[in-house]
């Protein structure tokens, strides 16, 4: 069934088809939705109205539970396009996040009591309602087949014989959905094979049409159909609710690739082929290289192949190396290779940080080392734990403003002088309250999500949830550790560290001159506004902001982790803004470290830009300042570094990059997210964004194509790269 | 000129501490610009690093017309006038003042005094980089030898905390200065930038004599090595020269590779804000160019690395 008489010239040829489309339909994304901030997901622009009608459930017009959503999706699979890209591996495409109408919580069910907090505290992000930022254990598929994954519904809807049925007769329904979906696919590609003249194209649609022909019911049996069978999964997961990822992605693949290749029915040509057309179908996360149970490396060929086809197809891909101190060296100079040609490539996930983290809660090491790396900052442990990374997040500014209000405030009414410590004080006080609202938030997660919604999708792919007839969030399956992430930090610390130097040691302004020239945004005085932000910044190695990032880094970490919820769930600390730092601080006055009304805050756990005396940045600095404020609970604390390309050129810069990798994951890092840009090109890109329209970036956790992101979002990168090879 | 730099006792002037050099030896290094040198080379791309003493560097395009520099100024020597600073250089002695009190970066003060253990503290700040990598410090200038006594204890401290230490130097002073040093060192970085006397004269300010007798004392010593020569196109870009500086080194046991640094104008905007005239009549050679004139330098060297040209950008 598979093809080893392609020449190699043909595959690269399909991946270079590959890449115009994605582009193509890029440039198409752009012209009807303008630019894009998040994830350059594998959707595809599709114009023709789609002809669905919810059945709904509820008088707001949707249709909510498990029931109904799997009989909708059932419904939508059955009217979505069926899209084959002939040059590809693999058949299959979605048009959009979300099934129209169905899941999500209806508007009266929604977490209001504690908005008035959010309000107050900034909080954009409470996780209420969020979905699928958890792992699946793809061999479970895998293993299975769709056919096999609907007979194991069967055997555990007649072994639970449950009271309400809702939860079989939704997957049930969704599952029978995928097979149609796949069926459409098979008599498309048998129609488009008739009507194609050229016969490698032909043969290539015959083959995609057999294999799903097997695949509707069947489990994968070779390297093209294990792929294959990720791509559906990942297509309808995309579908339902975004996220997600595969796993580690070397080792699903391995044990097909080498049977295939011991039956001489794959070569490496094939296989990178068939990995540039899973990559093309989405750009879901997965993890390559890195530790097993064990502690031994699992690299392997497939892992290189992995490798290699991101290189050839050079579109957005969202794969990580798991960095640890037994990995194959020859894995990591191959991607650090590719990543001073290619600019953008991997992400490096820091076995080291992530893994201790994690079993500090109580978790054997081996159990620690199986968490893979399944989306844009984050890990989980594939198939077994219900963690939401992701959707929460900690604005650890605004509790600042609001301390800040409070001492003068203080000042002004008792003639009472602020310190320090009554700062300080008031900081934990408000960063309390805040912390407190979001564990509410998380309880009321877990108490009403799987009225209304469903992991519709994953649960299939989980261990207990189908066992059980439970949805994953209501006990599906064993670990439970939810998460919340934390931005602003340098933002804090710098503006503490001012206070501290030009307020208190220096005396150059005073509280309430400084309150005031806060309220007025700094007018007329851009020279104090400046005095503030000179000072020795978060990131310059034991300066006092050292000092307040760890400290302000500790004091969230201890208040997340310390207690559990109300309920009694656990939270796991992380520090991550994903992009979204524009519109944190836009709804936030100016604060002390000479940030403007409304500008950025900082970046996760990240230095400012320039933040080195002088302006630059010295990514050893970076990364030894995002390494000593990481919470160290299993969560992550990304740190992002542009370096300039002209790094490429020196003799000796990949052994510096390795070696700063090295040296992060040494340290307790826990992400290393890599850009290295030509300054040039991306001053060029930024001016005019069609000049380079294959210029691809790692905005944070994620990949995207630099020209589709807003100005606000290109800003951010050309901000770090300038200052940085400064 | 090289006594009155040295003998500082135990602090120097530092004008820079570059974190994550990746040119200034093997791996990720931290380089420690030590301020005055022996030579006065025209094309020089550190430029403030040649006097010993405190400079102020001036980016008028970064004033914002404060005025916090002209009460700072004891001489009088910063004013506004229309808002538009004004600066008398003839009365400046680099004391700082101002620059301290100057937020917006138009002035900075280049150089600064500090300890053995201020330096120390900020090169050990690197060190999980510099053992991933065979890393370490690299002491530059200037000339850091000049700071003979100053420069051991710093090599000494380092080498303390087990980090590996480089001295990259231009080879103008007496032996001894460079001699003394040597048991302290892991590695010399040596500049050798032209042969012949008269134009050795013409740019640097001397015949080079006492560079390429230090430099034949060293090889013997077989001192691990690095010669350096920076290529300023219509100065030395010809095969004569790169061939008799190859020639030189060519076949000494400790030299590890020969390095070809093409000329760059990245100088240009620290002769403006110190107050110098732009001389202009230097070219990068291409990278051709220098491709060439390393097969030149291979018919003695073994390794010979030809350095890409820094990009100019101007955000």
């Amino acid at each position: 069934m598979t093809d080893t008489t392609t020449p190699t010239i043909a595959y690269q040829a399909r991946i270079d088809a590959l890449r115009c489309t994605k582009m193509e339909h890029t440039q198409e994304k752009l012209r009807t939705r303008g630019s894009l901030d998040i994830d350059d997901h594998g959707w595809v622009p599709w114009d023709e109205p789609i002809p669905f009608s919810v059945k709904p459930t509820h008088a707001d017009g949707k249709a909510y539970g498990i029931r109904a959503i799997g009989e909708n999706f059932r419904e939508w699979l059955r009217v979505h396009p069926v899209i084959i890209h002939p040059q590809s591996a693999l058949a299959g495409a979605w048009t959009r996040v979300g099934v129209p109408g169905v899941g999500g919580w209806p508007q009266e069910a929604k977490a209001h009591h504690l908005q008035p907090v959010f309000d107050k505290y900034n909080v954009l992000n409470s996780g209420v309602g969020g979905m699928n930022h958890i792992g699946p254990d793809m061999t479970i598929g895998l293993d299975l087949g769709w056919g096999g994954l609907l007979a194991k519904l069967r055997l555990w809807r007649r072994r639970n014989r449950p009271e309400d049925p809702a939860f079989y007769d939704g997957e049930e329904a969704f599952v029978e959905g995928v097979q149609e979906w796949i069926s459409a696919h098979v008599d498309v590609a048998r129609d488009m094979a008739a009507a194609t003249e050229d016969p490698e194209t032909r043969d290539n649609l015959l083959q995609i049409a057999a294999m799903n022909q097997w695949l509707v019911e069947g489990p994968p049996r070779t390297f093209r159909e294990a792929c294959q069978f990720l791509a559906w999964f990942q297509s309808v997961d995309r579908m339902w609710a975004a996220g997600g990822g595969l796993g580690q992605i070397d080792e699903l693949l391995r044990p097909y690739y080498e049977a295939d290749m011991a039956a001489g029915r794959l070569c490496d040509e094939e296989a990178i082929w068939c990995l540039a057309s899973l990559f093309y179908n989405d750009t879901h996360y997965s993890q390559i290289g890195g530790p097993a149970a064990a502690g031994d490396d699992v690299t392997s060929p497939v892992s290189f192949l992995v490798l290699e086809a991101m290189h050839r197809l050079r579109i957005p891909v969202n794969m990580a190396l798991r960095v640890h101190e037994g990995l194959d060296p020859a894995l990591l100079r191959k991607a650090v290779e590719n990543l001073l040609v290619d600019g953008t490539g991997v992400s490096y996930a820091c076995a080291k940080g992530l893994d201790e983290g994690f079993a500090r809660n109580g978790y054997p090491m081996p159990l620690a080392r199986m968490r893979a790396k399944v989306g844009c900052n984050w890990t989980a442990l594939p198939g077994i734990e219900y963690c939401l990374q992701d959707v929460t997040r900690q604005c650890l500014v605004a509790p600042f403003l609001h301390a800040f209000d409070d001492v003068i405030t203080h000042e002004r009414n008792n003639g009472e002088a602020a310190t320090m410590d009554s700062l300080w004080e008031r900081y934990v006080h408000h960063l309390a309250i805040s912390v407190d609202a979001l564990k509410r938030a998380r309880d009321w997660h877990m108490e009403h999500h799987a009225q209304y919604t469903a992991e519709i999708v994953l649960n299939l792919f989980m261990h207990g949830t189908v066992e059980r007839g439970l949805d994953v969030v209501e006990g599906g399956v064993d670990i439970y550790n939810l998460t919340v992430d934390g931005l602003g930090l340098a933002t804090v610390a710098d503006s503490l560290a001012a206070i501290e130097q030009r307020v208190l040691q220096e005396q150059r302004v005073s509280w309430e001159e400084l309150a005031n020239l806060l309220a007025g945004d700094w007018e007329n005085a851009e020279d104090v506004r400046l005095m503030m932000k000179g000072i020795a910044r978060f990131g310059t190695g034991g300066a006092r902001a050292d000092y307040w990032a760890q400290r302000v880094s500790e004091c969230y970490s201890d208040l997340v982790r310390g207690t559990p919820t109300p309920k009694g769930f656990r939270i796991l600390p992380g520090l991550f803004s994903h992009g979204i730092v524009n519109l944190f601080g836009s709804k936030l006055s100016a604060t002390p470290n000479g940030r403007r009304n409304g500008d950025p805050i900082s970046h996760s756990a990240n230095p400012d830009p320039g933040f080195l005396p002088g302006g630059g940045g010295a990514p050893t600095a970076k990364s030894t300042a995002v390494a000593a404020v990481q919470p160290r609970w299993g969560n992550t604390t990304p740190l992002q570094l542009d370096l300039d390309s002209s790094l490429a050129r020196n003799i000796g810069g990949i052994d510096s990059v390795i070696a700063l990798i090295n040296a992060h994951n040494e340290l307790g890092g826990t992400l290393i997210n890599l850009n290295v840009i030509s300054k040039e090109q991306l001053l060029e890109a930024h001016e005019n964004p069609e000049s380079h329209p294959d210029l691809v970036v790692r905005v944070t956790g994620y990949s995207a194509y630099f020209r589709s992101l807003s100005k606000e979002y290109r800003q951010q990168v050309v901000d770090r790269i300038l200052a940085e090879s400064a | 000129m090289a006594t009155a730099a040295a003998g500082t006792g135990l602090r120097g002037i530092i004008f820079n501490i570059q974190r994550f050099s990746t040119s200034d030896g093997p791996g990720v290094r931290t380089t420690v610009f030590l301020k005055g040198c022996s030579n006065e080379c025209e094309w020089c791309h550190n430029p403030e690093s040649i006097r010993r003493a405190p400079q102020l560097q001036v980016y008028l395009d970064r004033c914002i017309g404060c005025g916090r520099c002209v009460v700072a100024c004891e001489h009088d020597g910063q004013h506004l006038e229309d808002g538009v600073r004004q600066y008398d250089r003839d009365v400046c002695v680099g004391c700082g003042r101002c620059a301290a009190e100057c937020f917006s970066g138009a002035l900075e003060i280049c150089g600064r005094e500090m300890t053995v253990d201020e330096v120390v503290a900020e090169a050990v700040k690197d060190e999980p980089y510099f053992r991933h990598s065979g890393g370490g410090v690299t002491f530059s200038g200037g000339d850091p030898v000049l700071y003979t006594d100053f420069l051991r204890q710093l090599l000494i401290a380092c080498r303390e905390r087990r980090l590996h230490v480089a001295v990259d130097t231009a080879g103008n002073y007496p032996w001894r200065l460079l001699e003394s040093l040597l048991p302290h060192l892991d590695l010399v970085m040596y500049d050798v930038k032209i042969l012949d006397p008269a134009l050795h004269q013409r740019y640097i300010g001397n015949d080079g004599t006492r560079i390429r007798d230090n430099l034949e004392r060293l090889t013997a010593t077989g001192c691990p090595l690095i010669v350096r020569t920076p290529v300023i196109g219509g100065v030395n870009d010809t095969e004569e020269e790169i061939d008799g500086i190859a020639r030189l080194i060519g076949g000494h046991e400790g030299l590890l590779y020969y390095e070809l640094l093409p000329y760059h104008a990245l100088g240009d905007a620290k002769l403006t804000s110190l107050g110098l005239a732009l001389n202009g009549k230097f070219t990068t050679p291409d990278p051709t160019r220098l491709q060439a004139l390393a097969d030149v330098a291979r018919r003695y060297v073994r390794e010979v690395r030809p350095h890409a040209p820094k990009a100019i950008t101007k955000p």
